[in-house]
């Protein structure tokens, strides 16, 4: 199947996870500008979602492309039922974009020491990133290698390699999906499934990154040489450009998108 | 442009009239293949030659001397920058369609099953004298023995896979038999290189033997040649050998080696987690290699469940496989009808899973274990074209059939126990050859009874079905006796002729 260059992923399917809103919804939208079909996952809020995914539509002239999913991530059986109805819906899944995480604020004045934050903290980040990517990979990879090939995208930080501040919980639940990245990779390659990581930098105007300090943003901001912060649509990018084919030999990857902070 | 030969006779006999074919290159060259044109009578002037050549040359020489002029012209083989083995590279690809590398590589590990300690292994696995090829020798049962080879043997080369034809070329020269080869137009080269390395090693012996191209099917030049030959060799499809046998009089040795289907069984003990990687790239290997066009090649493969991985992740895997197979050695471009058969195959098994209430969409619907997986037939197909497709059925009763369109179309098939693909196996007997094996030690022996006694005749490493070795009863004949006969001179015989010497008491 050729791709033209201007819909470098027509007739894919994506399965983008949190993406009602900020970098999810930032992707999504990236997706479907591409070509793809795209489900909209969402935990919550349905006007939210809906509204999100008109939005895509109407901009990108895409009806009929974009689906919303109310499914939690950490509930397999709700995972497991967002990957049928996209099957169903769209005849198959060749991408999956793993966005969806336990709400985090990057709030540097507030954030918990490590004598303060308890394994709880640890366990929910945990639940929320890596039990979230472990139970759409365990459900989209039946469909891929069905396939003979797909896409998985995991949306990591570059606070796993810079932890600038040392958000604990997050940064270690972050960090174990780059393994599971890596690991995942080894493994799937064989049924010809990428599995890659980006590792995206302090991103304006998500709401995870409103609590950020200015002083906080500027030291950033300094020490990057691109010498700004990322936005949802850099993130979006790189997905879009691991979703395609000029990415086909890469994998077990972390991407770093954050212009430049982290060289590696 | 460049004309190539592509035919051999001795050198005292010249043909009046020739023909000629371009073949386009990958590097945009042309050459032209120019053969001769023949009628009947040229072909019997062809084979009066080489027999009388022979009479001075194959005849006379011992067998130690034809193995090493043979092994002579092997080694030249091995050689990278021999001009011929460089010609080979060089056309065949373009010839035939195969991949280069591909071309590359099996031509090379071909030629060196015919080095000497390869040709002795041929000699002496069939005759416990090989002596006897070249005089009288005492025998068992108290006399003496002599094998005999043909004076000429008439060979119908195939063009399906490169090289063949020295293996039939080969095992004539060792009984001392001179050829007359009717090569074919798909792929006339190989035998005419390798007559050409004789003929650079001993140029008498190689006047003994003949190569040319014709149409396969033109009945008067070949009701000629084998009215000549004292042996048959026939290669090729069901229907080329079954065209020639009944104009093969009665009592004249005709040896055909027709269509056959392999198989494959892999036992759980080969797909553990540490292993099924490897295995899966053999049974890969398997599949790709000469687009299945070799009647080594497998067409179903039986997968043993209870293994690290279930039966249809491994047709998974091997999908994937075979897509990187067709990266790194891209198919042949197969004809309309084969791709045709190959589409058709495809949806009927797709047909097939929908009846079933699988359809394309049951890898989604798989439950948390893997055991308890939705197990329906499914098709995975090579995204482009017909490059590449695997047939996953369930059941052995679910295959309609064990054959494929061939060109890199293969059947996975489930089973409980490797044991239960035998009795499917039955319909198919006349058919059988090459068994492909994955299977721990114990369970060799026991399953290579069952399946010798189903008309199996050669059992091999998975990964490794294309690649005969050296000595392997082909199609479970005799790669020497079957072409010599044996003299007998009596036990007693000797003793009464003793009498007849005054000086013996």
């Amino acid at each position: 199947m050729q791709h033209s260059d201007l819909l470098p992923l027509d007739g894919r399917v994506a399965v983008v996870t949190g993406a009602s809103r900020g970098i999810g919804a930032a992707i999504a939208r990236r997706l479907v500008r591409a070509g793809a079909c795209v489900v909209i996952d969402y935990v919550s809020d349905d006007e939210r979602a809906q509204q999100c995914a008109r939005h895509i539509m109407d901009d990108c002239d895409a009806a009929g492309r974009v689906i919303t999913c109310k499914a939690d991530v950490t509930d397999a059986g709700q995972v497991r039922d967002m990957v049928s109805t996209t099957v169903t819906t769209f005849g198959g899944l060749d991408i999956l974009v793993n966005n969806a995480f336990a709400h985090y604020s990057f709030d540097p004045r507030n954030r918990r020491t490590f004598d303060a934050i308890g394994w709880n903290n640890y366990a929910a980040q945990l639940e929320g990133c890596l039990k979230g990517a472990y139970n759409t990979c365990e459900a989209v990879l039946p469909q891929m290698r069905r396939q003979a090939g797909g896409r998985i995208i995991n949306i990591s930080s570059n606070l796993v390699d810079s932890p600038i501040v040392p958000y604990h919980d997050y940064t270690a639940a972050k960090g174990a999906l780059v393994g599971f990245t890596r690991s995942l990779a080894q493994e799937a390659g064989a049924w010809g499934v990428t599995v890659n990581a980006i590792a995206a930098g302090l991103t304006v105007g998500t709401d995870s990154s409103r609590a950020t300090t200015e002083d906080v943003r500027e030291q950033i901001i300094k020490s990057t040489p691109m010498g700004r912060l990322a936005t949802a649509d850099d993130i979006a990018g790189a997905v879009a450009m691991l979703a395609g084919d000029d990415a086909a030999f890469i994998t077990g990857q972390t991407l770093h998108v954050d212009g430049g902070l982290v060289m590696r | 442009m460049s004309v190539i030969d592509v035919f051999h006779a001795p050198r005292d006999f010249t043909f009046s009239d020739f023909g000629t074919r371009d073949v386009s290159l990958s590097d945009g060259d042309t050459v032209m293949l120019r053969f001769p044109r023949l009628d009947a009578s040229t072909v019997r002037a062809l084979a009066d030659s080489v027999r009388r050549h022979r009479e001075e040359t194959l005849a006379r020489y011992s067998t130690d001397r034809i193995v090493n002029a043979i092994a002579q012209a092997v080694e030249l083989w091995t050689d990278p920058s021999y001009s011929e083995r460089r010609l080979a590279e060089h056309l065949i690809p373009a010839i035939t369609g195969y991949d280069a590398s591909m071309v590359r590589i099996e031509l090379k590990r071909y030629m060196r099953m015919f080095r000497r300690r390869e040709l002795l292994r041929f000699v002496d696995d069939e005759l416990d004298c090989p002596q006897m090829l070249d005089e009288y020798r005492p025998n068992r049962s108290g006399g003496y023995t002599r094998l005999y080879g043909p004076e000429l043997s008439f060979h119908v080369f195939s063009s399906n896979v490169p090289g063949i034809p020295v293996w039939s070329m080969t095992m004539s020269l060792l009984t001392k038999s001179s050829i007359l080869g009717k090569s074919s137009f798909d792929e006339p080269l190989m035998p005419v290189l390798f007559a050409r390395s004789l003929a650079s090693v001993d140029p008498d012996m190689a006047d003994a033997l003949a190569i040319v191209p014709w149409r396969g099917g033109t009945v008067d030049l070949e009701d000629a040649a084998i009215g000549e030959a004292d042996v048959v060799v026939a290669y090729g499809s069901s229907h080329t050998t079954e065209a020639i046998r009944p104009r093969v009089r009665a009592g004249k040795p005709f040896l055909s080696y027709g269509a056959k289907i392999g198989f494959a069984l892999i036992g759980h003990e080969a797909l553990r987690a540490d292993l099924y990687a490897d295995t899966v790239h053999r049974m890969a290997i398997d599949v790709a290699t000469y687009d299945q066009q070799s009647c080594l090649a497998p067409q179903t493969m039986f997968v043993e469940r209870g293994g690290a991985v279930p039966p249809a992740h491994v047709a998974e895997l091997l999908a994937c496989e075979l897509e990187s197979q067709q990266r790194k050695y891209p198919r042949s471009t197969p004809s309309e009808e084969e791709s045709l058969a190959i589409q058709r195959l495809r949806s009927a098994v797709q047909m097939k899973a929908l009846m079933l209430g699988a359809g394309p969409l049951a890898g989604a619907c798989e439950s948390d274990d893997d055991s308890m997986a939705s197990d329906d037939p499914f098709v995975i197909q090579s995204r482009s074209d017909t490059d590449w497709t695997v047939l996953y059925y369930p059941s052995v009763g679910m295959a309609d059939s064990l054959s494929t369109p061939l060109n890199r179309t293969i059947n996975v098939v489930a089973v409980d126990h490797v044991e239960d693909a035998l009795p499917v196996l039955r319909p198919y007997t006349q058919w059988l050859q090459t068994c492909g094996v994955a299977l721990e030690p114990d369970r060799l022996f026991a399953v290579a009874q069952r399946v010798g006694a189903m008309g199996i005749d050669r059992i091999c490493p998975l990964g490794e079905m294309n690649r005969a070795k050296s000595g392997w009863h082909h199609d479970g004949g005799f790669n020497l006796l079957d072409l010599v006969h044996a003299v007998d001179i009596e036990r007693n015989t000797d003793v009464y002729c003793d009498g007849f010497d005054m000086d013996v008491e």
